[in-house]
């Protein structure tokens, strides 16, 4: 009888804990922002505050828009401004920025801009800096007051090495977007008029781990893009 | 030479801004044109308002042997903020053959154009920055960029390039209403978003689509919806068929697009529970491991809790029979 006891109180037990472990039952990572619209001023191209799959959904998002390069950018002025000598020297894999996207004057879908990215060789640490920079289907975005413009997605890419020998090899995990904007706001100061956190994108998200996926995420943003004046 | 004042609803080129006949050319060696000035008066309370537009054409000529790689931009700047940029570069298509392809960005809008010469011409309109087109006098020049070792003979600006003022504003869609129908729809029951878009502009929408941001918990039940054209001063509606997997307080973003422009409408749906369904509890770990953990009941949870319960009530249920015997 005693032992039927303990075995039940037990399994009770054993249940109850089960049931209050941090992340049981976790499905989606709950963001502290959504996947929204913006513009940079009255009259200008919407864009998403986030990239990800070629969806436009909320559960697919990637990374947050951390920079806007302004006034007469395109996406090929920034891929060549972030070139060999400043240490991006790489591809990444492919993401998607939602935007519209009009052929023969009638907007159609799919509405997305792909982009593998460029970034770093691995540091010690086995990690990379890699950034997407995104425009429509003319490389670039417009607006009013900002001119030509393009948004870029940041994060760190750490252990996607396989071998031991691979510089990249390690513990795998991927994000801190906040800390790679900051990295590529102090590579362009000294060429152009960098402005950190200076835009409101309404995609903070403040640092935590994420598992729901199959690797672990790391988000961290403040929420505000650095913009990068390119005459 | 005085500015001349843009006072009409009419193209204004070259020649009539003091421009050259013949207009500017631009090499590898003088990569910027003179300036030549423009007023814009003052708007007067009375008058149809209108919008600076700026219109740029120009043939490219690339050196025989380009290198293959690099690209150029021409940019026409208004008071020295870009308006148009037109950016050019090799390319090569699916079977491998070299191309140049250039591109304009305009608002909604914009030209992508893949030639197989050497010699291109360009051509295309964007509306004036902000800042070169408030009341006052501002300097209109062009200039040539060249990036990454594109080889460029010359850019000849044409005389028909300049300045153009119009009543189409740079975004003539607006929302002007939204409305969900029902007004508090129930989980999984059919329910429509009504979009109401007006045109303000003084020429047609054409299509116009739809694209939402939908919730997880949202499914689309039809196609987009397209409205076929907004005629200019008109309003039409849109529906859009959506169900809903869970009860709560939405906030549904949809971007309506034409060639006039886009607005983003913004819905806010209340569903309601259909049956007694428990409520997900707030949040409350805000730690670094902590934010997969939303503190409520999940379903694996339910089910744990569930065979603990089971396993303890058939062991009492098991032990009374055994004493009863």
């Amino acid at each position: 009888m005693t032992y039927l006891r303990h075995g039940a109180v037990g399994l009770l037990a054993i249940a109850v804990a089960l049931a209050w472990a941090p992340g049981a039952g976790a499905v989606a990572p709950p963001h502290d922002s959504n996947l929204s619209y913006q513009r940079l001023s009255v009259g200008g191209d919407y864009f998403l505050n986030y990239d990800g799959a070629r969806d436009g959904r909320s559960a697919t998002r990637d990374w947050p828009v951390t920079m806007i390069f302004w006034d007469d950018a395109s996406v090929n002025r920034v891929k060549s401004f972030y070139d060999d000598q400043r240490g991006y020297n790489r591809r990444g894999g492919y993401m998607y920025e939602g935007y519209r996207r009009r052929v023969n004057g009638v907007y159609i879908r799919p509405r997305f801009d792909g982009d593998k990215g460029k970034k770093t060789a691995c540091d010690s640490a086995a990690q990379d800096n890699h950034f997407r920079v995104y425009g429509d289907y003319t490389d670039r975005f417009s607006d009013p007051r900002y001119g030509d413009f393009v948004v870029a997605t940041t994060h760190i890419d750490r252990g996607e090495g396989t071998e031991p020998s691979d510089p990249c090899y390690g513990m795998k995990y991927f994000g801190f977007s906040e800390d790679v904007e900051d990295d590529m706001a102090d590579l362009a100061k000294s060429s152009y008029t960098v402005r950190e956190d200076h835009k409101k994108l309404y995609n903070k998200e403040s640092l935590y781990l994420d598992t729901s996926g199959v690797d672990k995420h790391y988000w961290f943003n403040n929420g505000y893009a650095t913009i990068v004046k390119m005459p | 030479m005085l500015p001349i004042t843009l006072a009409d609803q009419q193209p204004y080129p070259l020649t009539r801004l003091g421009g050259p006949e013949a207009g500017f050319v631009l090499t590898t060696a003088n990569r910027r044109t003179p300036e030549l000035r423009y007023r814009v008066p003052e708007h007067r309370s009375g008058d149809p308002r209108r919008w600076l537009k700026v219109v740029l054409r120009a043939r490219v000529e690339l050196a025989g042997d380009h290198g293959g790689r690099g690209f150029g931009a021409i940019s026409l700047l208004t008071s020295n903020y870009s308006s148009a940029t037109a950016e050019f570069g090799p390319v090569r298509d699916s079977n491998g053959a070299k191309k140049v392809r250039w591109t304009g960005a305009a608002l909604h809008g914009g030209r992508e154009v893949v030639t197989a010469r050497q010699r291109f011409r360009i051509a295309f309109t964007n509306y004036a920055r902000v800042q070169g087109s408030k009341p006052g006098v501002h300097t209109l020049a062009f200039r040539l960029r060249i990036d990454d070792g594109l080889r460029v003979r010359r850019v000849t600006i044409e005389p028909g390039s300049g300045l153009w003022l119009t009543r189409q504003p740079p975004q003539a869609l607006a929302v002007a209403s939204t409305k969900v129908i029902p007004s508090r729809p129930g989980v999984g029951q059919p329910f429509k978003i009504r979009f109401s878009i007006k045109n303000n502009g003084v020429i047609d929408s054409g299509p116009v689509s739809f694209d939402p941001l939908l919730p997880p918990a949202f499914k689309l039940r039809a196609r987009l919806p397209q409205i076929k054209r907004i005629a200019p001063g008109r309003t039409d509606a849109a529906d859009l068929d959506v169900v809903a997997e869970s009860a709560g307080s939405y906030r549904i973003e949809t971007l309506a697009s034409s060639r006039v422009g886009q607005a983003l409408a913004i819905a806010r749906p209340t569903v309601v529970a259909t049956s007694p369904t428990p409520e997900r509890t707030a949040r409350t770990f805000a730690t670094l491991e902590g934010r997969n953990d939303e503190g409520g009941t999940g379903p694996i949870r339910v089910v744990l809790i569930g065979v603990a319960v089971v396993g303890v009530l058939g062991i009492g249920v098991w032990r009374r029979a055994r004493q009863a015997r």
